[in-house]
């Protein structure tokens, strides 16, 4: 009796819970429904005053078709969102491969090797991760000038990957840290070399670190607005939010097809991604932590 | 272990670590030191003439003489403090209620980490739609369906609801990170402290205060340092939701930075308000550094 | 594993490499152009314009397109980093040539003006403020004056006539704000405006004569100042969608195309969303516009926006007043103005004599004439100074209004506000 009371009792409160999880789930996915939902929906249809929240029949491709093709009503204003995704993809994936290559090694130094200075590495890493880079608009675009490097997807690159640099550092440090130390000492008792333990031993082992500090890398890099926005000046070689942005415009009149459409371009790939590799990002993400 | 490579470690961790320094250096610390050369200089976009007039302390003087950058200080210590709060305590929540295994958890956990990968552009966007008081759903749900409201209200256009709308904007952006971090950092709580604790008859509350959150205080202390970060610098969401209104409802020190050095061409002074920005975020880096630690940084 | 990396790297390579190819520019002598104007039909018409001068001088326009706000932080960093374009589309009637000019930005185009003659603009008010220092910055093009757009349908079903006066304006206001569905909650207002630029408060000020400084750049805040923030105030208040405190301009057309609002004051092109939106409205006669009504009779002053044209100086700047030149010149002008944007109205006077422009404008020509008129007439003559923009930036009009509508504070406290910032602003540059 007593038993059956008390497992009534846990099932309620699993009920509950699963409610209270679901709503949750809900306030967190609904506006992106919500925006995916209105990019499919035509023009009339989007400004009602009473919403519709589910899908019906009434499904229109013209807004995709119009963003796909640069169009906004009957006037090609811009090129096509492949254009605009294409450069994304070539910033995301090398400022990705740039970062890596460059803070692994650092983050790798300064969780496993004892170095004077080591401290003060760790905090410059994060401090540098704490610089507003609002507040460096100006030198930035300067210093892409003097080099040469303004309007150009390289210079995009750069930049992105310094922004990168500190957030990643961080997440792999914090990665690195907890690889079990034995094995390495192991390694290098059986007269490998300090480079050899690495490559062999060492990145194998934090793969998995390394897979959420590329996704988190590339996030980054494809949601960046700020500065494509300063450096990127010919549309050709705008990427994606920055290009699409003019969908965004208040100027153009309120196009708001359009414009869940092309909210919905930037965003579906980086959700995809985020779906297939979801499972392991929980267990990448540790202490290290990182930027959103 | 420390010994293991006495002669060579420093020499590979210097060789490991300076590609990355020297690059930070040229782009980032460069660009820093730049900005505090600046502050110190009376360049306005407007005054060619008088570009890179060394004028001492005078930005920091008006600056500190003017009422809105101290407002918009207090502004911003709480928007980022209410921001930060919220979100970690109801991601912590949120951890502590998905914790356990139940079928379709991973679908859960992806629709509570998806907002994590939209951007900030278009999180202003979908959120200054549906704060809409004619079109808004807010509204809609609110007025309509729940009738909670008796009619629809300017989320973004009044002093009382203009800040809560903001932040509940940038929390909904920032809590599946901080959710995601949390839950990672709960799967490595001991079981065997909780079964103790739970053995000793310890209430719900007191396991999560004196066990869980004690033994997750270093993955916390980094969320907060990264979060207060994010937040106080935070431009984007604020600037495409409210540019700052109304009134100076929202008018938080980026926003004002901007302005001020964009609108009002003023750059040096600008610049002194962005260091501000910078010296904040360090002084709370530092801050819960002491609180916490090193434990939670090494 | 190895071969992977390999092949990763390859890939990767060779992607960097297209990334720097892809910046290699053909070697055609070319100039920039930046717009703010993200319009499709101006798109349109100006992508057909660029072809025509190239075919005619050779020289390739590149154009960039930026967001209005976002323009001056462009140009400020572009200064700064010395990548400045050739030609600048420059926004608004608030005085952002002159801002170029003073940043080195902007070539003075007094030889332009001089050739054509300053009877070539409709209205002296564009040439006066793109002037600083006797040296004139920009070619006035496009302009857009405000009018006050209103339902006339509704207008005439309760006998109203379109407002001339402050008072009359606030009346049928007033008239207009009713509960018409009869469930107890107003849902038809008098106004609808858009906080977020300030255009509405412009309006008011311009059709004051209200102007918060003189020559010299000494406040003159007072009594009709505080007039215009009464009247805003009592308008705001009694007949205002209160939705519209969290409007941008563009969302105030929408709010109107809808029928919550009974008037609505703004630039002429509203024509092309409600043209869009609504076409039958303007076919039974729905909609109509008047200017905007003014306090006293005799000092009316209709805001005007309007975008110049701005060479950049340098090395290009020759091809650049050649380019601003073909742009304004009759046959172009008369061409591109029948085909931009409804209700971007010619800023040259030639274009308004053109009969091609007036046979492609036959659908808004009695609003056009209206647009025309409503300029030739205004009296708008706000002196000009350097550090407007800089006032600007700390109390904009949108500011103001937030502060008597939002806020609610006393008048006298925006006034003390406005004159504060006003001396601080002006001491701080001299």
């Amino acid at each position: 009796m007593k038993l059956a009371n008390k497992k009534a009792i846990n099932k309620t409160k699993q009920v509950l819970t699963m409610v209270l999880i679901t709503l949750i789930v809900i306030f967190n996915c609904f506006p992106i429904y919500w925006m995916i939902l209105t990019s499919f929906r035509p023009e009339t249809e989007i400004v009602s005053k009473v919403p519709k929240l589910l899908p019906d029949d009434n499904i229109t491709f013209r807004n995709y078709r119009n963003v796909f093709s640069g169009y906004c009503g009957d006037v090609k204003i811009t090129e096509s969102a492949f254009v605009f995704i294409w450069n994304s993809l070539i910033v995301g994936i090398t400022t990705t491969f740039l970062t890596l290559v460059l803070c692994s090694p650092a983050a790798y130094a300064i969780s496993r090797i004892q170095f004077r200075g080591r401290e003060a590495a760790s905090s410059f890493a994060l401090i540098c991760y704490l610089v507003p880079p609002l507040a460096l608009i100006v030198p930035v675009f300067v210093l892409c000038v003097k080099t040469g490097l303004n309007n150009s997807l390289l210079g995009m690159i750069l930049v992105e990957t310094i922004f990168n640099i500190p957030v990643c550092m961080w997440l792999l440090r914090g990665y690195f840290v907890k690889l079990p130390v034995e094995v390495e000492e192991a390694a290098v008792v059986d007269g490998c070399r300090r480079l050899q333990v690495i490559t062999r031993i060492m990145l194998p082992m934090a793969l998995p670190g390394l897979t959420v500090a590329s996704v988190v890398c590339f996030l980054n890099a494809w949601n960046s607005y700020l500065f494509p926005l300063i450096l990127l000046k010919s549309d050709p070689l705008k990427t994606a939010p920055v290009g699409l942005s003019i969908y965004l415009n208040e100027q153009i009149g309120m196009v708001w097809g359009e414009m869940m459409a092309a909210g919905a371009i930037i965003a579906v790939p980086v959700i995809i991604v985020f779906l297939l590799i979801q499972r392991n990002l929980v267990g990448g993400i540790t202490a290290g932590a990182v930027k959103s | 272990m420390k010994n293991l490579y006495s002669k060579s470690e420093t020499k590979i961790g210097y060789s490991f670590f300076l590609p990355a320094f020297i690059v930070l250096c040229i782009f980032l610390l460069w660009p820093c030191l730049q900005l505090l050369i600046l502050s110190f200089t009376k360049t306005n976009m407007l005054r060619p003439d008088q570009a890179g007039k060394f004028i001492g302390l005078r930005n920091y003087i008006n600056l500190y003489k003017n009422a809105e950058f101290w407002t918009a200080g207090y502004r911003s210590l709480v928007f980022t403090a209410i921001a930060t709060v919220v979100s970690i305590v109801l991601s912590y929540l949120i951890a502590s209620l998905v914790n356990f295994d139940f079928r379709g958890k991973s679908l859960v956990y992806a629709g509570l980490f998806l907002p994590w990968v939209i951007s900030d552009v278009i999180t202003a966007f979908i959120f200054r739609w549906s704060y809409d008081m004619t079109y808004g759903i807010v509204n809609y749900l609110l007025s309509e369906t729940l009738h909670i409201l008796s009619g629809p209200i300017p989320w973004l256009g009044r002093m009382d609801t203009a800040m809560p709308a903001v932040i509940i904007a940038n929390v909904w952006r920032l809590m599946p990170f901080s959710t995601m971090v949390i839950i990672a950092a709960l799967k490595q709580v001991p079981a065997g402290l909780l079964e103790a604790a739970r053995m000793d008859g310890a209430s719900n509350f007191r396991v999560h205060t004196k066990v869980i959150i004690p033994s997750i205080k270093a993955p916390l202390a980094v969320l907060y340092i990264l979060r207060i970060g994010a937040l106080f610098r935070s431009f984007d969401i604020i600037w495409l939701l409210t540019k700052g209104g109304p009134g100076n409802a929202t008018n938080v020190l980026p926003i004002y930075y901007y302005r001020t050095a964009f609108e009002g061409m003023s750059l040096g002074s600008g610049a002194a308000i962005a260091v501000h920005i910078l010296l904040f975020v360090i002084v709370c880096y530092y801050i819960i550094f002491r609180l916490f630690g090193k434990e939670a940084f090494s | 594993m190895k071969k992977g990396c390999l092949y990763l790297t390859i890939v990767l390579s060779l992607v960097l490499c297209l990334a720097v190819f892809s910046t290699v520019e053909a070697k055609v002598q070319t100039i920039e152009f930046w717009d703010v104007n993200t319009r499709a039909p101006h798109v349109e018409a100006f992508d057909k314009l660029m072809k025509e001068f190239e075919e005619e001088t050779g020289i390739k326009v590149i154009k960039n397109i930026f967001s209005t706000k976002d323009l001056m932080t462009q140009v400020a960093t572009a200064k700064a980093g010395g990548t400045l374009p050739d030609v600048i589309l420059a926004d608004f009637g608030d005085t952002q040539s002159v801002s170029m000019g003073l940043m080195g930005v902007a070539a003075p185009v007094d030889d332009i003006i001089a050739e054509m003659g300053e009877d070539y603009w409709v209205h002296p008010i564009f040439l006066k403020r793109a002037r600083y220092d006797g040296k004139c910055y920009g070619v006035p093009w496009i302009t857009f004056p405000h009018v006050l757009v209103y339902r006339k349908d509704w207008f005439d079903e309760k006998g109203l006539s379109a407002p001339q006066t402050w008072d009359e304006w606030y009346q049928v206001a007033k008239e207009l704000t009713e509960d018409t569905d009869g469930d107890g909650k107003i849902d038809r207002w008098g106004m609808v405006c858009g906080f977020k630029e300030g255009f509405p408060f412009m309006d008011l000020v311009c059709s004051n004569g209200d102007y918060w400084w003189d020559e010299d750049g000494n406040a003159t805040i007072g009594k009709r100042t505080e007039e215009t923030l009464n009247f805003f105030r009592k308008l705001a208040n009694d007949t205002m969608y209160p939705g519209s405190v969290s409007y941008t301009h563009e969302d105030t057309r929408l709010a109107f195309t809808e029928g919550i609002g009974a008037m609505i004051a703004t630039s002429t092109s509203y024509l092309f969303p409600f043209d869009r939106d609504v076409p039958e409205w303007f076919d039974e006669g729905k909609i109509a516009a008047t200017g905007i009504p003014v306090n006293v009779k005799g000092r009316e002053g209709t805001f005007i926006g309007y975008n110049s044209l701005v060479a950049v100086k340098g090395p290009k700047e020759e091809a650049a007043k050649e380019f601003i030149k073909f742009v304004i010149r009759k046959d172009v002008a008369a061409q591109y103005f029948s085909k931009n944007v409804d209700g971007h109205v010619p800023a040259l006077s030639p274009v308004w004599e053109d009969s091609g422009f007036w046979k492609a404008r036959a659908r808004y020509e009695s609003t056009y004439r209206a647009a025309l008129e409503s300029v030739k007439a205004s009296k708008w003559d706000e002196p000009v100074v350097p550090w407007s923009g800089i006032f600007f930036s700390r109390c904009g009009y949108d500011k103001v209004m937030d502060n008597i509508y939002v806020n609610k504070w006393s008048t006298k406290r925006v006034l003390n506000w406005l004159e504060d910032n006003l001396n601080e602003v002006s001491e701080e540059w001299d």
